[in-house]
């Protein structure tokens, strides 16, 4: 029972290693991050709209309407910007965001 | 205006004893549910809304070891109290166990009172420094722990699988990932050992309250401990109740009825002083912090005084309760078949991590049993497996400092 169990873990922590480690799903609409699940990881690209600074993060709206909250540095201003950002899908309160994780943008 | 928050404390503490003893229904569920009702509730006084998640999440914290210790149905606040309390159930004195752990969410109210005004003044200078310290202070405690152990590697084995098990886990899309995680871990694996070993209960031994006691040298130990770890934890994003008492237990060795003791303070303090953030650094360190943060849009001081004595109030109030009810448990148990029991138990936590999570929860379930059931097989210390919380935590501690 003890090998069996061993294996059984070592297996499960495997597979979800693995899964953690799938590049993330590309999405460019509203409705294509609502139908992802919480927490999943994903990425989305566009044109920085709209730029509100909160106290400690700021919220970045994309041109496809898609609102991004990231820990970014305060001194750089996105706003029209071209930007890609891989992150996790957050829906506190029914309001789907993304949590950013990774962020780049064209100068 | 005091009718209304005289009831809702009420209803709060009925909402208390439901999550509590309830496993996998969590006071986050009924505050994201009143949340999403607000419309609804218009009517009603909104520091009486805050109220009512005050009172439920305290009353929460000292009704969730019943189930832990009776069934082996572990929460995220509670899952410590299985290893010294299902020890003390096979020995019939579970009934003691529980009060144990109601002793130190009693004395958690004074710490609650004395430590408010502290978190009022001295937290908002202090947080940042605190903050950067953690991670080293969880890698110290984490290789100390290890190397304390007669087999290190296989500590370090175990530590680190589960480490790599919760770092999927919190990573991965998976609702609620620490039910499946932690229920796995410390509840299911627990289970069916003690069905492969045809494990007996004694029969349960209900002692008078007065007869309950710890020696003052064990009280003192722990108090200590809850005195310095819970207050630390208490205001830290991605510290748990675990890793207080992880620390706790670390820096002041505890025994059995200690630690239980510990882990009851722990808990109350951590939920009661998450309020008391709020005010002080605006931030939410719980579920029902941000349900009130939501509720009151913004914390002033006579909000903290209402909230501080309902918290107190609620406390004494499920004291008795919790009483009561382990009183029942410790009962019943002497009438039911524990293999039974075990069964219907395993059943229902096999159930709710389908039902509450996804097909990954479900996985992260089994994963997580098999190795709760190795590090058992294995002899070594369960605590080792406190590497799912405790490596996640360093990790975002050290990428998102």
């Amino acid at each position: 029972m003890k090998i069996i169990s061993l294996l059984l873990s070592l297996i499960g922590i495997s597979i979800l290693l693995l899964l953690l480690f799938l590049p993330p799903k590309h999405i460019s609409s509203l409705e294509e991050l609502s139908k992802l699940k919480e927490n999943q990881k994903t990425s989305v690209s566009g044109k920085v709209i709209n730029e509100r600074l909160l106290e400690k993060s700021t919220i970045l709206k994309l041109d496809n309407n898609i609102e991004l909250l990231c820990d970014c540095p305060k001194n750089i201003k996105y706003k029209g910007k071209n930007i890609t950002a891989v992150g996790i899908k957050d829906s506190f309160l029914n309001k789907d965001k993304i949590i950013v994780l990774k962020l780049k943008y064209d100068n | 205006m005091i009718i209304e928050i005289l009831l809702a404390l009420i209803v709060g503490i009925l909402a208390g004893c439901f999550t509590g003893l309830m496993p996998g229904i969590h006071i986050n569920l009924i505050a994201s549910l009143l949340l999403v009702s607000l419309g609804f509730l218009s009517g009603i006084p909104p520091i009486a809304l805050a109220v009512f998640i005050v009172s439920m999440s305290i009353t929460h914290t000292f009704i969730d070891f019943i189930p832990s210790i009776f069934l082996g149905a572990p929460e995220e606040d509670t899952f410590l109290s299985i290893l010294p309390g299902h020890k003390m159930l096979k020995q019939g004195h579970g009934f003691q166990a529980v009060v144990f752990t109601l002793y130190g969410s009693l004395f958690a109210l004074p710490i609650i009172i004395i430590f408010t005004p502290l978190f009022i003044f001295f937290l908002p200078n202090l947080f940042n420094y605190i903050k950067l310290s953690i991670p080293f202070i969880l890698l110290f405690i984490s290789t100390y722990s290890i190397l304390r152990e007669k087999n290190i590697l296989l500590s370090l084995i175990v530590f680190l699988l589960s480490g790599f098990l919760g770092f999927a886990s919190f990573n991965l899309p998976i609702k609620d990932p620490l039910l499946p995680l932690l229920s796995g871990l410390f509840g299911f694996s627990s289970l069916i050992i003690s069905l492969k070993n045809k494990t007996k209960i004694k029969k349960q031994i209900i002692s008078p309250i007065s007869k309950i006691r710890m020696k003052k040298s064990e009280f003192l130990k722990a108090l200590s401990a809850s005195l310095f770890s819970a207050p630390l934890c208490s205001f830290l994003p991605g510290i748990s109740s675990g890793h207080a008492a992880l620390i706790g237990s670390e820096i002041i060795p505890q025994k059995n009825k200690g630690f239980l003791f510990l882990t009851g303070s722990i808990n109350t303090i951590i939920m009661a002083l998450s309020f008391v953030t709020l005010y002080s650094i605006k931030k939410s360190r719980s579920g029902s912090a941000v349900a009130i943060q939501e509720i009151l849009n913004q914390v002033t001081l006579q909000h903290l005084v209402i909230i501080i004595s309902s918290s107190i109030i609620a406390g004494i109030i499920s004291f008795f309760i919790g009483i009561k009810l382990a009183r029942l448990f410790a009962l019943y148990l002497n009438k039911i078949n524990y293999k039974k029991l075990t069964i219907f138990v395993m059943l229902f936590l096999l159930a709710i991590n389908i039902i509450f999570s996804n097909f990954l929860g479900v996985l992260i379930f089994i994963t997580s049993s098999a190795l709760g059931i190795f590090t058992i097989l294995s002899n070594s210390r369960r605590i080792n497996m406190m590497g799912a919380l405790i490596i996640p935590v360093i990790i975002y501690y050290l990428t998102f400092p």
